[in-house]
């Protein structure tokens, strides 16, 4: 009896996993077929499309994720809704929901129509997802010539971070400040304290500095206690930045050597400044405490700094550190703890040949993209490039009004003083209120606006320590243009981070350098570099083709 | 024949049919969703959805295994997973025995509860703390260096930090282990130790010969359980806590994945976490039907 039960289950389950295998063998669509249903979406004659100011549109729009969650209906996303007839449905994520809510509600088939993408990478994926649709370049001429003439001008590489198969797929965003180098900091006591009177300008000079702090007692207090500087191992972008500048070179980035692409990570400069940096290391100048400072936050260094157990740190030479108005800023805590210790921002060392410079990320920042929605109704599209232009072609005022709310109200300038910048009026100097009341559905930053609103002692500050000319850039705007870099990047970049470190703290000799030079090559370094030339090759392509000199470096 | 209504089905059918939402329940909630896993197996579109997505055999999984990294990630896993099988297993177990002899019933309690206590927090807390006690310059490095001796890198030195992994492992969860042991002791016959006190065995003579064979089913159902979770390091603890320098030993199979992964890989994450299930499932099977022989028949998970 049970027998014959077990049987027929048996028979039974059998029967209905291959009918359910079938089926899903059936529904799956061929490699070919997907690819093809994802490489040619539904097309519209975008050109020959008309808009209708009396129409309202609706469009949902995910803008940059922000702390904490924003609210519908804040001023800057009203005054667009009433000047271009649209009814905005803002998506606000905060900033470590994003990364799980995006997939989440693409996977749903709830995409929204405008989406904000942090890293090409991203744009890239959505591509490959076939979650979004392509911008034509001409469309965005076409509705709006000023914020084309930007990002081409100010950020022509986002034109690159949007474009696949030859399509643009984005609408790029500038961040201002991405164009400038952030320089070291010292302790300027310490400097006079140790007999050096000039400040360093030389990386000889520097590691003399350095020297000198770590032995000859710069705080007086009688212990071995101090070291030249420390630094990180958080962020492979961060990490001794100005000193494999000094030699310049980028060891996590693409870089140009001779006309073509390569990894700077395996060039003979950053083997010599492994080779100072394991020596600075068995010399007791640098911290040893290095590789774990900055794991928690940039407030450790700061804090390092303060404390009085280094001189010099890396990237702290932004204008926030210095103001002596904000209570916050490395000078007034420094002064509050320590009414002697003065902090200066360091000048970029000079190598032997004469470079300096440190890494910059460059302007070109994030990407807009366009869901399906956009196709459905191509107005969605032509509004939105509307808006962005409106935002940054018509002159400061408007361009401030929808980077800050409306003035009087949401913010002035400090003292009814143009020179001494914006300050936020209560009760939107909180992030909190200005994001959800003020801040909206913002677009791109103005690089020459964005400098005319700061106040003179910022503008001063840049002029006098960030100087545009020593950013260094990745010579195809991010490790990870491509493709393949998808396959091996993480892997190598792990693996570089662990075998710097390692070669840096003298647990490899220096001469391991060539072995993992070799070896970075057939791990996927060679395919990656391969395609790096290529990817080259279209940037230039792109960027002649969008009348865009080719100046050096590659973007401004 | 037998009659019908002799099947066990028949005889208890009130019984069935209480149990039938609960199976319904499972069924809808951890069978079905588990048809997602055919993603493992396709190169998984999100604009196609999972039917739709085009079939791609093992690719996915040549991709996790082809990878240079893959096999020092597992490696790595096992050396991690085993210490903490091992030692981090023996350590609750002796916590616990020692607990039960302690004749002060308030110190025991007392001394339990504080035991328990760092289980409820989390990595990124203790991460943090860690960190900072660890430090070089940390306290416990500052008292090391006053005492004579010299600072130890905790957290950079390869093998210094595995040990220290192990070690909070241990210090996070051997309390909350010990909870379940106590209950097992509790239940102890006492008739036991009074026997064993007539024939005069001393206090270690009795642990050893009533204590741990009465914990030995315990000990193996834990041990079990356990060790299907032989590919899972402890990925919230080594991420809050290692470095570049460690990480060619502290690199395991989810962080790896981790770094697959950044964006929306879905396939990857799937087949990593088939691979690791099937694993898991595997190594429970076989230490179940090893205990199973090892008791004679008698015990094993079931």
């Amino acid at each position: 009896m049970l027998n014959r039960v077990y049987l027929i289950t048996g028979s039974l389950v059998a029967l209905s996993a291959y009918a359910i295998f079938a089926w899903l063998d059936h529904r799956a669509l061929s490699a070919a077929d997907a690819a093809a249903a994802i490489a040619n979406p539904e097309s519209v004659d975008w050109l020959s499309i008309e808009d209708d100011p009396e129409r309202l549109i609706e469009i949902s729009w995910m803008p940059l994720p922000r702390y904490p969650n924003g609210l519908e209906g804040a001023y800057g996303e009203v005054v667009l809704e009433k000047r271009f007839n649209v009814d905005i449905q803002p998506i606000l994520l905060d900033k470590p929901g994003y990364p799980q809510r995006k997939p989440l509600m693409f996977a749903a088939g709830d995409i929204p129509d405008i989406v904000w993408d942090g890293n090409p990478s991203d744009v890239q994926k959505d591509i490959y997802h076939g979650c979004i649709r392509p911008i034509p370049i001409d469309l965005i001429k076409k509705y709006a010539p000023n914020y084309f003439k930007l990002i081409s001008d100010f950020a022509p590489m986002g034109w690159l971070y949007a474009d696949y198969a030859g399509e643009n797929w984005g609408l790029p965003v500038i961040w201002a400040d991405g164009g400038l180098p952030t320089p070291g900091v010292w302790r300027k006591d310490w400097l006079e304290a140790v007999g050096i009177e000039k400040e360093p300008e030389t990386l000889a000079e520097f590691e003399e500095a350095f020297r000198r702090f770590a032995f000859d007692d710069p705080d007086g207090n009688g212990k071995n206690d101090t070291y030249g500087l420390t630094n990180t191992t958080i962020g492979w972008h961060l990490m001794f930045s100005e000193f494999f500048g000094a030699y310049g070179v980028l060891p996590f980035d693409w870089v140009e050597r001779d006309g073509s692409i390569v990894w700077g990570g395996i060039t003979s400069e950053a083997k010599e400044v492994l080779a100072l940096l394991q020596r600075w290391n068995a010399e007791g100048v640098l911290d040893p405490e290095w590789i774990t400072d900055g794991l928690g936050e940039k407030r450790r260094l700061k804090e390092k700094l303060m404390n009085g157990r280094v001189g010099y740190a890396y990237g702290m030479a932004v204008f926030n550190e210095f103001d002596t108005s904000s209570p916050k800023s490395l000078v007034s805590v420094l002064e509050g703890l320590n009414p002697e210790a003065v902090a200066v921002p360091a000048k970029l060392p000079v190598g032997p040949d004469g470079q300096r410079g440190v890494r910059n990320w460059g302007r070109a920042s994030n990407t807009y993209v366009a869901g399906p929605g956009v196709v459905a109704e191509p107005l969605k599209l032509i509004r939105t490039l509307k808006m962005m232009e409106y935002q940054v072609g018509n002159g400061m005022d408007v361009y401030l009004e929808s980077m800050y709310g409306k003035r009087g109200t949401h913010w002035d300038y400090a003292n009814g003083n143009p020179s001494e910048g914006i300050t936020r009026l209560a009760p939107f100097v909180e992030e909190r209120s200005f994001q959800q009341k003020v801040l909206s559905v913002w677009t791109t930053e103005h690089p020459v606006y964005h400098e005319k609103s700061h106040a003179a002692a910022e503008s001063a500050f840049n002029e006098k320590f960030r100087n545009p000319k020593h950013c260094l850039f990745n010579a195809i705007g991010r490790p990870e243009m491509v493709p393949s870099a998808q396959l091996y990047l993480e892997d190598l970049r792990a693996w570089q981070m662990n075998v710097y470190t390692e070669i840096i703290r003298g647990n490899f000799p220096i001469e391991y350098f060539d072995e993992f030079a070799e070896e970075w090559l057939l791990r996927g370094g060679a395919e990656m570099t391969e395609e790096a030339q290529g990817v080259m090759l279209r940037k230039n392509e792109i960027f002649a083709s969008l009348g865009i000199e080719n100046e050096e470096g590659g973007q401004r | 024949m037998k009659k019908l209504s002799d099947s066990p089905f028949r005889k208890n059918q009130e019984l069935f049919l209480m149990l039938a939402p609960c199976l319904l329940l499972v069924f809808v909630f951890l069978y079905i969703p588990m048809g997602g896993l055919i993603v493992a197996f396709k190169d998984f579109r999100l604009s196609l959805g999972i039917l739709d997505s085009p079939w791609n055999g093992v690719d996915t999984f040549k991709k996790l295994f082809s990878s240079s990294d893959f096999p020092l990630a597992l490696r790595n896993t096992i050396i991690i997973s085993g210490l903490r099988l091992t030692v981090g297993f023996v350590a609750p177990i002796f916590f616990a025995i020692l607990l039960n002899e302690v004749r002060l019933k308030w110190f025991g309690r007392s001394v339990q509860t504080l035991t328990y206590l760092p289980y409820l927090f989390s990595w990124v807390v203790l991460g943090g703390i860690f960190q900072m006690l660890l430090a070089e310059s940390g306290p416990i490095n500052s008292l090391l260096i006053s005492l004579g001796g010299q600072a130890i890198p905790f957290l950079t030195d390869d093998v210094w930090f595995v040990i220290t992994l192990v070690v909070t492992a241990i210090w996070q969860t051997a309390g909350y282990t010990a909870v379940i042991y106590l209950a097992a002791l509790a239940g102890i016959d006492p008739g036991l130790y009074e026997a064993a006190d007539i024939d005069g065995a001393g206090r270690f003579r009795k642990i050893i010969h009533v204590t741990l064979p009465m914990l030995r089913p315990t000990i193996i159902v834990l041990f079990v359980l356990q060790i299907g979770y032989i590919l899972n390091a402890g990925f919230d603890q080594i991420y809050n806590l290692y470095n570049p320098s460690v990480y060619d030993v502290a690199d395991v199979v989810d962080t790896y994945v981790l770094r697959r992964l950044l964006t929306m890989d879905f396939s990857l994450a799937t087949a990593a976490g088939l691979f690791k299930s099937v694993v898991g499932f595997m190594m429970v099977m076989f230490a179940n039907k090893l205990a199973r022989r090892w008791q004679g028949g008698g015990s094993g998970l079931w």
